[in-house]
Formats: C-alpha cells, sequence, structure tokens
C-alpha cells in the first residue's frame, strides 16, 4: 500500500486526490451506506466488551434501524467511570494513544478519549484530505509538494489538535515548524514564536493554526513588529524575504502583511473563531482558512473543501445522527423523552440538529450527545458539484443565551456582531442578566486603542444584532425592547487575566475568559474590581 | 540512395501521426494531457508532412519551403513535448522557460522566412542537398536543451515510481524521444544531413508511442480504441510494406513520377481497407502460433462457454474454471466464490493452491464492500482498487484480514444478465509481475463467458434439490401413512433425512408429558446402520 507521503513524492496526485478525496463523490445515500456498514461491525466489537454492554444496555441490535430505536443516547457521564481512570480493559479495541480535553462534567474538569489505531489512521487519511483541499484550486489540481514548510500553532498533545500534529509529521515529508521534537519541549508561546522565527528564515508553505492567532501574528506585522532593524539584524537570513515583504507592502501602500512575505499554498484551521476571522485570515495571510470540525473524542468529524463554504463530513469516523431543534426543545423540557434522530439523507436545508455519533474503527462512543449544535446551509455544493450536505458550525448547545424567549445568542452570533460592528476590540464576554424585571444581555468588551464610550458601543452592536439577526430586529420593531446593556472593560484587563491564569498553572482552553455566561468572580476580575475579603 | 524513395519514411511516420492523433481526440480531448498530446504529435505530424514533401520533391513544390516548414516543426515539438511530460508527471508548469521556448521559436520562424534557417534546399541529379543557415545552429542546441529537460523529468518520473506497469509507460516515450533526439543529430553532421535519418527516429517515436499507448495506457485510452488502433497500426505496416515494395518496383524501372506515387499510395489506401478482412483470415488455427500469451487468451475465451456448458456439476465447473485460469494468466492461487441465494454470501466452490484447509470456511457477505463494487461496476477490482476506491473503505477490519489472507490481488465479477453470481479471486502470480490490463480484459472476459454456465447449473442443481426435498417428503408420508411397522418408519425416515444431512448418530424421541422417551437410536458405523 502506497502511502501519502511514497505518492506525493511520486508525484501522483491524481491518485492522491482519488484515494484521499474521493469520499467527496459519494451521494448522500452511499455515505450513509458506508456509514452504516462500518456501524454493524462497531456493534459487534461493543457487543463484546464491558464498556459496550453497559452502554447497549445489554441489548445486541442486528439492524441500524433497532440500534437507533432501542438504544439510549449517551452523555460523557455515562464513560466517567470507565474513561477517566483510562481503562483499556472495558473498551470495544485496544487504543494507542488518549486525548484530552477540557471537561465541565460535575467534578471532572478533564475528559479523556481513547484512540484506536484504526481511528489514527483515518485522521491521517482526512488530514491528507484537508491539506489538498486547502492549497486545491479545483477538483484535483492541489499544490502541496515534499518538504513544503508547516507552520503547527494548535494545542500540544494530548489535545486533540496535538494528536494532528504527530499525525502529519508522520504521513508526509513536510518540515513541521518548529520540529516536533523540539516543540513537545516548549510551551505553546514560545512554539509559536520559534516557528514563526523559522519561517521567516526558511520560508512558509502552509499553516495550521488557530484564527485568532493568524490575526495576531498578522496585528503584529501590520504594526511594522518583524520587518524593523532590530529584527533583520537578528535575523540576517530573513532580511531577502522581509525585503520583498516590503516592497510589496509599499507598492501597494500599506503596511507590511504576512502575505507580502509568504505566497501561502494552504491555511487549515479549527475553532468557532474561524467563520468569524476568515476574512480578516485572508486580508493578512491571502488566502482564508479552511475549517476543520472536531473534537477530542472524533478528532475530524467534518471539513471544508475548497471553496472554503460548507462542511461535510467525513464518513468513515463516526456514524453521524442528528437531532432536530424541535425534539431537542421538547427532550430539554421532559427528560423522560427520547428525541428522535435524522441521517444525513434526512436532513433540511436551513435547520439546525444537535450532532449524535457513534465512533466507528474500534472508538468508544455510542449514540454520543457532544453537545453542539449544526447548521444545514446546503443538501448539495452546486459550484463543486459535491452532493453531500453542506454544514456549518451553529454553537454549543448548552450555551444558549435567551433573552425572554424571543431571540436565543449563540456565541457565534454575538461574535460576529461585535465584528460587523467595526469596533476595534480586544476581548470580550456575554451573559444574560435581569435588568430590575427584565432580561438583558450584557456584554462586556475591552477596546482596542479606541476612545469609545459604552453607549456609543452599545448602538454600534445593537444595530450590528438587528441586522444579522431577524428575531432581535424583530423584537425591537415588535415589543420595543433594546435588551442591550454593554461595558467596557479597562484596557489590557484581558491580557493580565490570561497572565494570571497561565501563572496559576490553568490549562490552554481555560487562558482565556469564557465568552458566554462567565462568573460574577471572573468579571469582577475582568473588571479590576478587587473581591471584598 | 535517390531522395525521392526514401519519403517513404517520412511518410509512414506521418500516417502513424494521423492515427494517433484521431484516437486521442476521440478519447478525450479535454483532458489537458491529452490536448497537449495531441498538439506533440500534430507538430510532429507536421515534421513528417514536410520531411516526405521535401524528399519526394513533387513538382512546382519547393523543396526549401518544405525544408524550412520540417525544421521550424521540430523546434516547436521539442517545447510541446517539455509541457505535455510535466503535465503528464503532474508536475508544476514552468510557464516562464515553456513562454521563452516558444517565443524563442517564434524568433526562429521569423527568421526562417528571412533565410536564416534553411539557407538552400534542392534535389540535383537524383539527390537531395541541404545548407543550414545560422538560424539553425542557434536553435538546435535550444531545441535539444528542452529535449533534455524533457528527458531529465522522465527519468526522474521512471525512478520514483515502484509500479511496473506506470515505470512501462514512461520507458516506452523515453525510449522514443532519446531515439529522436540522438537520430536528430544527423541534421547537423555533413554527409548525413541529405538523408531522412531524423525521420527514422520519428518513425521509432510513433511506433513506440503507440505502443505505449496500446500496452501501458499512456493517456488511457479506453479498449475499444486501443483495438482500433491495434487494427490500424497492423494496417498501417502492411500498407507501407507493400507501398514500399511498389516503389522500389517504380525505381527499378525509372518511372518514380509523381503519378506512380500517386497510384502507390491508392494502393496501400486499398488494402487498408481490405485488411481487417485478412486479419479474419489470419485468425485461423495458425493464428495461435504466433500469438503466444494472447493466443492462449483467445482459446480460453473460445473455449469457456462450451467446456462449462458440458459439465453437470457446479464443483466440477469451478475446478476447471480456476485451472484454466490461474494457468493461463500464471496465478499461484486462487479461487471462485459462488453466491449460496439462501445465506445470502458468496461461498468458494474452488480455492486451488492454498494449504490451510481453514480457508475453505471462508466466505463473502453480500453486503462487503468488495462484493457491492463488483456488482454495481462492470471492472475487476485490484489489490491497489482496494486501498484507493473510497467506497470500499467501508470494508471492516475482518473483510480486509481475509482477503489479505486469500492473498487477493485481482478480484473479478461473475455476472449474469447483470447480476453478480460470483467472484473469481486471484493470488500473486508465480513470475511476480503485476497484473497486466489486458491480463485484467482477459479475465473479465471469461469470467461472464462463465457466469451464464455456472448459473444455469447452481439453478439445475437448487431446482433438483427441491425435487429431491419433494420427494423425500411424499415418500415419508407414505410410508408413516401405510407401515403399521413402527422400525420401518424410522429406518426410512433416518435414511432419508441422511440424504439431506450428514450425521453419525440420529436419536427420534417421543415428548411424553414433561419428559422426552427415546424410541429409536440409530448410529452409522462402517457404512452399516446400527440400533
Amino acid at each position: 500500500m502506497s502511502t501519502a507521503r511514497e505518492l506525493i513524492h511520486q508525484g501522483k496526485n491524481k491518485e492522491i486526490w482519488q484515494k484521499y478525496c474521493g469520499f467527496i463523490d459519494f451521494t448522500v445515500d452511499e455515505f450513509v451506506e458506508t456509514q452504516s456498514h462500518l456501524l454493524l461491525e462497531q456493534l459487534r466489537l461493543l457487543q463484546d466488551c464491558e464498556l459496550g454492554h453497559r452502554l447497549l444496555w445489554g441489548l445486541k441490535p442486528s439492524s441500524i434501524e433497532e440500534f437507533r430505536q432501542k438504544v439510549p443516547l449517551t452523555t460523557y457521564e455515562d464513560y466517567i467511570p470507565y474513561l477517566t481512570d483510562k481503562r483499556e480493559d472495558v473498551l470495544p479495541e485496544k487504543p494507542i494513544l488518549w486525548q484530552r480535553t477540557s471537561g465541565t462534567t460535575g467534578k471532572h474538569a478533564e475528559k479523556w478519549a481513547p484512540i484506536t489505531k484504526r481511528l489514527y489512521d483515518e485522521v491521517g487519511y482526512y488530514a491528507t484530505a484537508m491539506l489538498a483541499f486547502s492549497s486545491a484550486q479545483r477538483r484535483g489540481q492541489f499544490v502541496i509538494r515534499d518538504h513544503d514548510k508547516l507552520l503547527y500553532g494548535m494545542a500540544p498533545p494530548p489535545y486533540a489538535s496535538g494528536a494532528m500534529a504527530s499525525l502529519l509529521d508522520e504521513e508526509f515529508p513536510f518540515e513541521v515548524m518548529p520540529p516536533k521534537a523540539k516543540a513537545d519541549l516548549m510551551d505553546f508561546p514560545e512554539r509559536i514564536r520559534e516557528g514563526y522565527s523559522l519561517a521567516l528564515t526558511q520560508g512558509l508553505d502552509l499553516v495550521f493554526a488557530v484564527s485568532s492567532i493568524l490575526v495576531a501574528i498578522g496585528e503584529q506585522f501590520s504594526q511594522g513588529a518583524s520587518t524593523n532593524y532590530s529584527s533583520m539584524r537578528s535575523r540576517p537570513r530573513a532580511i531577502p524575504r522581509l525585503a520583498k515583504g516590503l516592497v510589496r507592502s509599499r507598492l501597494a501602500g500599506r503596511p507590511p502583511l504576512p502575505r507580502d512575505i509568504w505566497n501561502l499554498k494552504g491555511v487549515f484551521t479549527g475553532g468557532m473563531d474561524a467563520t468569524i476571522m476568515r476574512e480578516k485570515v485572508k486580508y493578512y495571510w491571502g488566502r482564508y482558512p479552511l475549517e476543520i470540525y472536531g473534537s477530542s473524542e472524533i478528532p475530524v468529524i467534518a471539513a471544508q473543501t475548497w471553496d472554503y463554504k460548507g462542511m461535510i463530513f467525513m464518513p468513515t469516523m463516526a456514524f453521524y445522527e442528528f437531532i432536530p431543534e424541535d425534539e431537542r426543545q421538547r427532550a430539554r423540557r421532559d427528560k423522560s423523552y427520547r428525541p428522535r434522530t435524522l441521517l444525513l439523507n434526512e436532513l433540511e436545508v436551513g435547520q439546525v440538529y444537535e450532532i449524535v455519533f457513534t465512533s466507528l474503527q474500534g472508538g468508544a462512543f455510542v449514540r454520543y450527545r457532544i453537545g453542539d449544535s449544526l447548521e444545514v446551509t446546503a443538501l448539495r455544493n452546486e459550484e463543486l458539484n459535491i452532493n453531500l450536505p453542506q454544514l456549518a458550525f451553529y454553537g454549543r448547545c448548552d450555551n444558549v443565551i435567551d433573552i425572554g424567549g424571543f431571540t436565543r445568542l449563540t456565541e457565534k452570533v454575538l461574535w460576529k456582531a461585535i465584528e460587523n460592528s467595526g469596533i476595534g476590540y480586544s476581548g470580550w464576554t456575554a451573559r444574560k442578566e435581569v435588568n430590575g424585571s427584565e432580561p438583558i444581555l450584557h456584554m462586556y468588551i475591552e477596546l482596542k486603542r479606541q476612545n469609545k464610550t459604552d453607549e456609543e458601543v452599545t448602538i454600534a452592536v445593537h444595530q450590528s444584532l438587528k441586522e444579522i439577526c431577524d428575531d432581535w430586529a424583530a423584537m425591537e420593531q415588535m415589543l420595543g425592547w433594546q435588551p442591550l446593556q454593554v461595558t467596557l472593560i479597562p484596557e489590557g484587563a484581558i491580557g493580565k487575566y490570561i497572565l494570571e491564569q497561565m501563572a496559576a498553572g490553568a490549562e490552554l482552553s481555560t487562558l482565556q475568559p469564557p465568552k458566554l455566561n462567565a462568573s460574577d468572580d471572573i468579571l469582577r476580575r475582568l473588571m479590576g474590581v478587587t473581591p471584598v475579603a | 540512395m535517390s531522395s525521392q524513395y526514401a519519403a517513404i519514411i517520412p511518410l509512414i511516420a506521418f500516417i502513424g501521426y494521423v492515427v494517433l492523433i484521431f484516437l486521442t481526440a476521440k478519447q478525450d480531448s479535454n483532458k489537458q494531457a491529452n490536448r497537449l498530446f495531441i498538439w506533440y504529435l500534430f507538430l510532429l505530424m507536421m515534421w513528417s508532412f514536410g520531411s516526405f514533401m521535401a524528399y519526394a520533391n513533387f513538382p512546382f513544390m519547393s523543396t526549401y519551403f518544405w525544408n524550412t516548414f520540417l525544421i521550424v516543426s521540430a523546434f516547436f515539438a521539442s517545447v510541446a513535448l517539455f509541457h505535455f511530460v510535466r503535465v503528464f508527471l503532474n508536475k508544476p508548469v514552468p510557464w516562464l522557460w515553456i513562454s521563452l521556448g516558444y517565443g524563442i521559436f517564434i524568433l526562429a520562424t521569423i527568421a526562417a522566412t528571412m533565410g536564416y534557417v534553411v539557407k538552400d534546399a534542392y534535389h540535383s541529379g537524383g539527390h537531395y542537398h541541404l545548407e543550414l543557415g545560422i538560424a539553425s545552429y542557434i536553435m538546435w542546441p535550444v531545441a535539444f536543451i528542452f529535449a533534455g529537460a524533457t528527458i531529465f523529468n522522465l527519468v526522474q518520473g521512471y525512478r520514483s515510481e515502484k509500479d511496473l506497469f506506470a515505470r512501462n509507460r514512461i520507458a516506452y516515450p523515453l525510449a522514443g524521444i532519446l531515439i529522436t533526439m540522438v537520430l536528430s543529430l544527423s541534421n547537423l553532421l555533413p554527409g548525413w544531413k541529405y538523408y531522412p535519418v531524423d525521420q527514422a527516429g520519428n518513425l521509432a517515436n510513433a511506433s513506440l508511442l503507440s505502443y505505449a499507448v496500446l500496452r501501458y495506457k499512456l493517456l488511457d485510452i479506453t479498449v475499444v480504441f486501443r483495438v482500433l488502433l491495434r487494427y490500424a497500426i497492423q494496417t498501417i505496416i502492411l500498407s507501407c510494406l507493400l507501398l514500399l515494395v511498389g516503389v522500389l518496383w517504380f525505381i527499378a524501372g525509372g518511372d518514380l513520377d509523381s503519378v506512380n506515387w500517386s497510384l502507390a499510395i491508392f494502393g496501400a489506401f486499398i488494402l487498408a481497407v481490405a485488411f481487417p478482412l485478412l486479419i479474419r483470415l489470419m485468425r485461423g488455427p495458425i493464428g495461435g502460433m504466433f500469438g503466444g500469451t494472447h493466443s492462449g487468451y483467445r482459446q480460453m475465451l473460445r473455449g469457456t462457454s462450451s467446456a462449462l456448458s458440458s459439465m453437470p456439476e457446479l464443483e466440477d465447473q469451478a475446478i476447471w474454471l480456476m485451472d484454466n485460469l490461474m494457468e493461463t494468466v500464471g496465478a499461484q492461487r486462487g479461487g471462485l466464490f459462488i453466491l449460496d441465494e439462501d445465506k445470502k454470501r458468496f461461498i468458494p466452490r474452488a480455492l486451488r493452491g492454498y494449504d490451510s484447509t481453514l480457508l475453505m470456511q471462508m466466505y463473502m457477505e453480500s453486503d462487503n464492500p468488495a462484493v457491492g463494487y463488483l456488482a454495481k461496476m462492470n471492472n475487476c477490482l485490484t489489490a491497489d482498487d482496494l486501498e484507493r476506491v473510497p467506497l470500499l473503505r467501508a470494508m471492516w477490519k475482518k473483510e480486509r484480514d481475509q482477503l489479505a489472507e486469500l492473498e487477493a490481488n485481482v478480484l473479478v465479477p461473475v455476472k449474469s444478465k447483470e447480476r453478480l453470481v460470483g467472484v473469481v479471486l486471484l493470488g500473486p502470480k508465480v513470475s511476480g509481475k503485476i497484473y497486466t490490463v489486458d491480463d485484467l480484459d482477459f479475465l473479465f472476459g471469461v469470467a461472464n463467458q462463465a457466469a451464464v454456465a455456472i448459473e444455469n447449473t447452481r439453478l439445475y442443481q437448487e431446482a433438483k434439490d427441491r425435487a429431491d426435498w419433494i420427494d423425500m417428503i411424499s415418500k415419508l408420508t407414505t410410508v408413516i401413512g401405510t407401515s403399521l411397522d413402527m422400525n420401518e418408519v424410522y429406518e426410512t425416515f433416518t435414511e432419508a433425512l441422511k440424504k439431506l444431512v450428514a450425521f453419525d448418530r440420529i436419536s427420534i424421541g417421543l415428548v411424553d408429558g414433561d419428559s422426552l422417551r427415546f424410541v429409536a437410536v440409530s448410529s452409522w458405523m462402517s457404512g452399516s446402520l446400527f440400533r
């Protein structure tokens, strides 16, 4: 069997595309068939292990229909006795690594998920596909080459994205910057600095990083951080590249940007901010980021293709089911109600669904509610002739601000509203508060070198919210409500908060204040109010 | 050597290129590689045509013009070839160099119109004279740089390939280009430039490209067109041989003029049209003497259907088919899996060349994605396909391990009326070589010929088994209804059951309240029944 490394080395792009990206040519029925066949294998594995026996409630479903009808949905709570202690003897297949994510379940501050060899191989397979998508101009035509240089700016192992770094390093003849062995010894900011420094001297072809980091680097560039004299003196080998960037930016009549220095073949990223920051990433780096949706439980669930629009699912990672929004709401009200699920070929455009998945390839999760909602943006991609539903990340099911039952605001909507308002900001957080007897959306925003009042920012964000959220606009139009209050956080407060968290040894995912429903304590710290002893 | 009959070499090359262009354009002219290949072939065709016109020396035709024409075409062909090879090998196209190349040769064309490429060219006393201009000596090195870069790329591609088939796909065009390049050097050598030595190279190139297209699917030309091309090349070769004889005959008589040239070409054309008939005549019993492996393929293709139809048992058919297939393609081991309608799985009827008897217990479920793929598509599945086809990623680990244990190199669908009734599985070849496109075409053809006979036998056996069953039930009913001797009833029942199910012992018990009372116990020992 030829690996991606060998095929790339031999320049067999056609074979690479067919082997790794060919799943985009599935019909939606073929997609479901593929998943169903693999699920039957998974059910056999589950029936023979302790965890499976527990999750299937001793049932032995012989068909997909029976499985969906009889096996209950699960949450991480169901796995705590088995996974928190990393018990390998109870699993359907022995894992080769355990991935970690920050948890919110009860007293367990972290969640662990086992990854089998087969799942790991599948991640490598889809990582190749995503590399091809991120650099493709059109179907089958991509430009990944031997020894392309990759800047890796995601969280380190044992986080899911860290495993991706290891996979990339194993799968391809790329030069990951900084090299994995060296990167493992560095903390996150140090790795980014080192990678960036190497990219200046050695060049850069691909970037895999969180969008906010890409934007931050871009902003530093535009302020001349890397093109000043001292920077050039410390990196003489970078001078030609920096000089080229300077000339380009001067010709364009604007500050230097990363895109002036590097001609990237691809940028790919994960996280909710990918959609919101995409225009900024394009502005700074010259390419839209390819958005990837994944989790610790299933490292790659869906990804965009080369038009950077809707995401499509990866067929062999997990068996996907979808809970319609009304079913989810009903189940929320009535705890005894078991919501009905749909399969991929039953989805409707414009609807929001909660995703439920069952691991394939010997994984551990059965009808697992990860707590994310996805929106179906189209049933097929007309432009690229892909016959699979196109999806976008909608938000966390449990992270929604509901104002009077009239409008339900997700983190993504709020972020987009601030972004579209044109206000320069460093960070923000929002929560529902009660003002007198009325519920309000209270946003706390730290401005970036701007002299504006709370009222001015409130008006700007309100206008922006009205434009992107019909329900918000209707609330004002029909009820005369304007339940938004903005309070400005002192400049530098969020940076200080991050430093404090780092000093306290907090994990990477909790360095920043939460975007939604932050606690009183966090807000006090941000506002610089000393807690009363 | 008279220059006029030397014209036959470029003429043959010219015809060869016309056929290649036609077939490539018919295949898929939308693919970039195909378009560039056509452009390259077109320039080579122009080169050959110019050479033919220059050597044939027809009245009212300017030898000088055709010489200039042929040299300029050759220059452009070198850039076109470089461009094609970059695309063919999936490498980035260096537009700067390609634009530069075309730019230089556009300048060469302008220089040619001013007489700097060919100074003079003429026929005198039956001999051909050529004097190259200064621009030629400047442009030839440029053309050689492009040809050199092409060769470098092809060698690089060849070395990076591990697949023998893909290597050969590169090796033949590479050989063709090398021959053309070396023989083109004759244009720069005094004394040699008067003869169409470069056109001999061109002819060799056309032959090698045709061979690569036929044998190694250089541009993925479909079977139908490959067959067409094969016939066309056979026709051309025979026609040209006859044309050569005709031309030599005219030369011997001192009558080689334009009228006789036309006569010779017309005669060759008539022969080309009549050639399929000759082919059919040659496909008689003596055809096999020259056919080698392909003769074996043809004989098996012809004989499969009739041989299998004469066998009443499915097992015999399976063994005959596997033994013959394995021998013909040189497979070490293989097996035939036939559909069991009741169990909805494909069960091995003949596993040949395997040591372990455990393998006989293997089967393929109908919902195995590989089986589903074979049912849907009309082609064989190779080991490479098992890794490459995305739909097959749905295969279970067990399903993959099973095929790995059987060392499956090829899976061939056995289809009757578009329905999959069996699967032929073949292991590695004895020679260690890979299965060629011809092998796969042959296997697919034979399997489909066998399908009807196998399906008929299977249906016949099914019907026969059903009839036996009904007959047995009827006998039992009669015995139970007419005999008062219970021992006779038990014995008849046991005998009948033995025909259906292989067993060593049988007990017959009657329900008596909460307990079971055994009324008869029998066992088969040394072929006789003990009670």
